[in-house]
């Protein structure tokens, strides 16, 4: 040790979890929200995140979620009530409006989503500051300063921007809103601080802009070719020009959403360098390729599962049904799926219309609930994984020096993102 | 800068167990000693202060800190009561007295003593404001049946008077789409509509009879024959009236036909499916909500299902079956004609609720049979047959 002096730490991140734990732990509780008609959703929430919060241990310490399913639920029931204020009155009027002015339902929906958007943005920042208020490392919490109106205002301010410029400026926005939440961000009482540049994000948001940019010029100049064409009326080769040009639409939008998803993790990665807490800092060693392997293979194990699953269920499912129901014994072990879409016919022995529709809301949801509890264990788990794996602490000298917060109560939860469904992985 | 503690090399190795701790002030870990003095029902923790400037400005570096928590008030930090590292186990406790304060130990005999030993490791904090979150759920119950029950369908009949001819159609339209493509058995193709001439030719005059002897403009209904064999038929918004052939198949004649279309064209005339929709998309929409289902499956489902076997008020029923009533006779039907097809259904499938007998099992039928009969205690003029031997055959046709 240098005499005087300190040594500046470098404090690694370990996770700690298995598949096996994680699989059946959102099983269950996956099971009880279906049972309960979704109302144990917002205790198996919290369940889930406490786990994956404690997987998660800078320095060997693990962090931990204090939050209770109670507070989530109440936060959503106040939320509830005014969204269902606004969700019933509001959709009512704009169909009808739409309806009566448009003969058609497409504007209404367009204006609800106008309305929605800032409400999104005020939504995932106040459910951002719960979850903060209600994570700690080391016993000492985290916090976010309450700014959801203004975060929802410069968001709609930063979007337009961004529209207007035809995405040049959204990895400004990326910054901007980042740098919005980190500076009014604490751990214990030390603010947080976002450095960096927004130019910083720009060139690995340019292939994507270039897509983009290609699809756009792509589209006017087909419309600009099909008025000609309807003018001159001398079309046939023109057409097949056109339809070739389309073709290639699909194909752009896939080598959009690489990229995409490429400036994401790496937008991420630089975020996250760029990060301080007065002395302590964070190194991420992000890797893309990594993730997009963890979300192919994920997610085609997960649809997999799905479909063994539901195969499974529909077995188990069309066995009972044909107990009961004698008449549906030739559908054999597609009986489940015979009723719940109404293939199976009429007559004796047969299941009534109520039961049919009650087996179809079975299988919908059975189908929702296997998916998103393979989609937790085999994409969520590993990627959450290799975010904590690739994460460091530098400057760990300086942690002595950060002292506790008082409490956040942070009364509404995440209600409104919850009605909203937003992170609805966790 | 404060100064770094300078580690004494013949300072004698402290007593007890090496495990780390945080006293919940600082996001300092302190590598801590922790004894459990046998018969004093404490554990202790000791370790090494942060250097301080004591009241005559001197540093005081390797001061040792020691707090003992009562065993009794040891808990478990809730949610990390069996964590591992790596391959063994690892606790972490905090007390009732500092909940911010954290020890976390990894020593296998420790931790398993510490388990023995301490009584309350798993009891929670006792939950506050249970009153309030009673209230809070009853208020919000409330609040969310008043907007479902009362205001929504306020609402959504005031709108309905207002909504314009074509706006309405394009409701309805869309509706329309909505329940053949369900209905369908395959995903692409919707249902047929059954448009085959002379049989359409046969719908359509008695479309224009009955439309003719009520109060309506002549455009205000459209009659559609869907290829399906539930015995049912339904009005859509802005006068589209749907016939499942299921029910001109169990259909004794084209009486039974009008007298159900009869009824229908009541809910058009009072302008119940345009209600019924408008009160559809704002309950539909809360009732997603509740249940978190964003994916809207389970709207979509429950939705044509209600379009499809339309609930309506009780007086809505009644209204309808009364301008049924008072239509039939001018195109010289009996109103009891609404009634032999009902007794029909209820005696072949009984009180068994096939898919086939949506129209059958429609909850108070024995009403609507007492009272088609009741109305037609008073008709004693001649009843003329609404459509033809050959055009009644025609329609019955008008699928193949």
């Amino acid at each position: 040790m240098v005499c005087g002096g300190h040594v500046a730490q470098l404090l690694k991140t370990e996770f700690e979890g298995r598949v096996g734990p994680i699989l059946s732990l959102s099983l269950w509780t996956a099971t009880l929200s279906v049972l309960t008609l979704g109302f144990y959703r917002f205790w198996m929430k919290t369940r889930l995140r406490r786990h994956f919060w404690s997987a998660v241990r800078p320095d060997g310490t693990p962090l931990e979620y204090v939050g209770k399913g109670i507070e989530k639920f109440t936060g959503f029931l106040i939320a509830l009530v005014m969204l269902a204020l606004l969700i019933g009155v509001l959709a009512l009027g704009l169909v009808y409006a739409s309806y009566a002015v448009f003969q058609d339902e497409v504007e209404a929906y367009l204006v609800a989503a106008v309305i929605a958007l800032p409400l999104i943005y005020f939504a995932s920042y106040r459910a951002k500051r719960y979850v903060y208020a209600r994570t700690r490392w080391r016993g000492i919490r985290f916090g976010l300063e309450p700014a959801a109106g203004k975060y929802a205002m410069v968001a709609m301010g930063h979007l337009f921007l961004s529209l207007i410029t035809l995405g040049f400026l959204w990895p400004r926005m990326t910054f901007k809103l980042e740098k919005f939440r980190t500076d009014r961000t604490f751990f214990g009482d030390q603010r947080m601080h976002q450095g960096g540049k927004w130019t910083g994000l720009a060139k690995s948001f340019l292939p994507t802009l270039m897509c983009l940019w290609l699809g756009l010029g792509m589209v006017s100049y087909a419309v600009a070719q099909s008025f000609a064409v309807g003018e001159k009326d001398n079309g046939f080769d023109a057409g097949g020009e056109l339809f070739g040009l389309l073709a290639f639409v699909p194909l752009l939008i896939l080598i959009a959403l690489f990229f995409y998803l490429r400036y994401r993790i790496v937008a991420l990665r630089y975020l996250a360098n760029h990060k301080t807490a007065g002395g302590v800092g964070l190194i991420s060693r992000l890797s893309f390729p990594r993730v997009l392997g963890i979300n192919i293979g994920g997610y085609l194990l997960t649809n997999i599962c799905t479909g063994l699953a539901m195969l499974v269920v529909g077995a188990a499912a069309s066995g009972l049904l044909i107990l009961f129901y004698p008449g549906l014994a030739d559908f054999g072990v597609f009986a489940s799926g015979a009723v719940s879409e109404g293939t199976a016919g009429d007559g004796e022995g047969l299941p009534s219309a109520g039961l049919t529709v009650a087996f179809a809301l079975f299988l919908y949801m059975a189908t929702l609930l296997f998916f998103s509890v393979f989609r937790q264990t085999f994409v969520l788990f590993p990627t959450w994984r290799h975010y904590a794996r690739t994460l460091s602490l530098t400057g760990g000298e300086h942690l002595a020096q950060i002292q506790q917060r008082d409490r956040d109560h942070a009364g509404q939860a995440e209600g409104m993102a919850e009605a909203f469904d937003l992170g609805a992985a966790i | 800068m404060t100064m770094t503690p300078q580690v004494n090399p013949w300072a004698a190795t402290p007593e007890g167990v090496r495990c780390e701790f945080v006293d919940g002030k600082t996001a300092k870990r302190h590598d801590a000693y922790v004894t459990m003095p046998p018969g004093e029902g404490v554990l202790e923790v000791r370790y090494l202060g942060e250097p301080r400037e004591d009241i005559w400005g001197k540093v005081m570096s390797d001061e040792t800190l020691c707090v003992s928590w009562p065993l009794s008030q040891l808990r478990h930090v809730e949610g990390q009561h069996n964590l591992r590292w790596g391959k063994v186990s690892m606790g972490v406790f905090t007390t009732v007295m500092s909940p911010t304060a954290r020890l976390y130990v990894r020593d296998g005999v420790l931790l398993s003593e510490i388990k023995a030993a301490a009584p309350n490791l798993t009891r929670r904090a006792p939950v506050t404001g249970k009153g309030r979150i009673a209230g809070l759920i009853t208020g919000a119950v409330a609040s969310v049946l008043l907007i479902v029950f009362v205001l929504i369908p306020a609402i959504a009949d005031q709108l309905a008077m207002r909504l314009p001819v074509e706006g309405e159609r394009a409701l309805g339209d869309k509706t329309y789409e909505r329940i053949r493509e369900s209905f369908s058995q395959n995903d692409y193709i919707p249902i047929r509509e059954c448009t085959n001439d002379p049989g359409f030719a046969a719908l359509t005059q008695m479309q224009e009879a009955l439309i003719g002897a009520s109060d309506l403009a002549p455009e205000a209904v459209r009659l559609t024959v869907l290829d399906f064999d539930m015995v049912n038929a339904f009005a859509l918004p802005g006068g589209r009236i749907v016939v499942m052939r299921g029910l001109i198949d169990e259909a004794g004649g084209p009486d039974e036909v009008a007298a159900v279309i009869a009824h229908e064209i009541g809910h058009v005339a009072h302008r119940d499916p345009t209600r019924h929709a408008l009160r559809g998309v704002g309950t539909f929409g809360v009732l997603s909500l509740v249940f978190g289902d964003f994916a809207g499956g389970t709207v979509v489902l429950l939705g044509v299902n209600q379009l499809v076997n339309a609930q309506y008020s009780q007086e809505a029923e009644s209204a309808a079956d009364a301008y049924a009533h008072a239509l039939l006779p001018k195109v010289g039907v009996s109103p009891g004609a609404l009634a032999p097809l009902f007794e029909r259904l209820k005696e072949k499938y009984g009180d068994s609720e096939g898919l086939a007998s949506h129209l059958a099992s429609h909850p108070k039928l024995g009403d609507r049979v007492d009272r088609a009969h009741a109305a037609a205690v008073g008709f004693d003029q001649d009843t003329q047959p609404i459509l033809s031997e050959a055009a009644w055959s025609d329609l019955r046709a008008i699928c193949d």
